[in-house]
């Protein structure tokens, strides 16, 4: 019981990190190392940080994210990224039915949000 | 080798291990970023308990490795594929026309196009440089089209000599003939060679 409760939590983390991650980019241009530390937290979505960088070549790949080299004087050049258009509207889907999906399945187990 | 080097260097060197057999511009990629994302994160001066907690915040080298193949998979190796098409149509193409004059060398033509390996550009060249194969080249041969422009006299001490006189019309058809040869056998290699080079 253990087992498939890990595994499904494991599969929810999965799906939806991807789309933690293009929220991080929302509005602005992020440096890689910036951006993946603020995602590393303690509320379970990232758990490994070297994890990220596949994810980010597979956003890349799908054109849901956009990179480019800036020099910095204090180091090697940093890769900047940002969302694409295409990335801006999967994140804009996602959210609307992630809403939907989260209080459909609240509503069912019936737990309420209190805020607390 | 001091020890924070020694731990980080320990981790790349597991890292680099568990990606093997990924594409290598994939595994250079991955070990640049995770390099450098471990420097950005130490900072000048980092104790053994920085580089423990940062190392351990990159996570383990194998669910990198794994997250890798699962987000962006690993291309499946290129399938050989079968030939036979391609090499009955170079069988037919040179030889087809001796077993049927002209038909045979027209099956070839049509397995030419047919595949879909060779390239239009290669289709062309097949197609423009093979007619009947090297059929029309034999034929030739056979036939002596154009004599041989050689008489033979018998001599006074009753040798036979004969003399050669290669006139201008002589000298095309031999030029003919040669490019009737030649240029089948050489458009034969280079489809050959394409096919090779494609399907490798």
């Amino acid at each position: 019981m253990a087992d498939r409760r890990d595994s499904l939590l494991v599969q929810l983390r999965r799906g939806v990190v991807e789309y933690c991650v293009l929220a991080e980019l929302r509005g602005a241009e992020r440096y890689g190392f910036d951006l993946i530390r603020s995602l590393s937290s303690s509320d379970g979505i990232v758990t490994s940080e070297g994890t990220l960088y596949p994810l980010l070549a597979r956003l890349r790949r799908d054109g849901l994210v956009e990179t480019s080299w800036r020099d910095s004087p204090s180091g090697p050049a940093r890769r900047y990224y940002r969302l694409t258009p295409a990335g801006e509207q999967a994140l804009e889907t996602f959210a609307a039915e992630w809403s939907r999906f989260r209080d459909a399945v609240d509503r069912r187990i019936g737990r309420h949000d209190e805020g607390s | 080798m001091r020890a924070v080097d020694e731990l980080v260097d320990r981790y790349m060197r597991d890292l680099e291990r568990e990606l093997e057999g990924l594409p290598a511009s994939r595994r250079r990629d991955l070990v640049d970023e995770i390099r450098g994302h471990i420097d950005a994160d130490l900072g000048p001066a980092p104790t053994e308990a920085d580089v423990r907690t940062v190392l351990e915040r990159i996570g383990d080298p194998a669910e990198i490795a794994a997250e890798e193949r699962e987000r962006l998979g690993t291309t499946p190796p290129r399938e050989r594929r079968g030939r036979l098409v391609e090499v009955l149509a170079l069988v037919f193409l040179t030889a087809g026309s001796f077993v049927i004059p002209f038909v045979g060398w027209l099956a070839g033509a049509v397995l030419l196009w047919a595949s879909s390996v060779w390239t239009l550009r290669d289709k062309l060249l097949g197609t423009a440089f093979v007619p009947g194969g090297l059929l029309p080249a034999f034929v030739l041969a056979l036939g002596d089209i154009g004599g041989s422009g050689c008489t033979e006299i018998s001599g006074p001490s009753g040798r036979v000599e004969s003399t050669c006189a290669y006139g201008g019309e002589q000298a095309a058809w031999t030029a003919v003939f040669v490019l009737m040869v030649v240029l089948p056998i050489a458009t034969w290699i280079y489809l050959a060679v394409r096919l090779r080079r494609l399907t490798a």
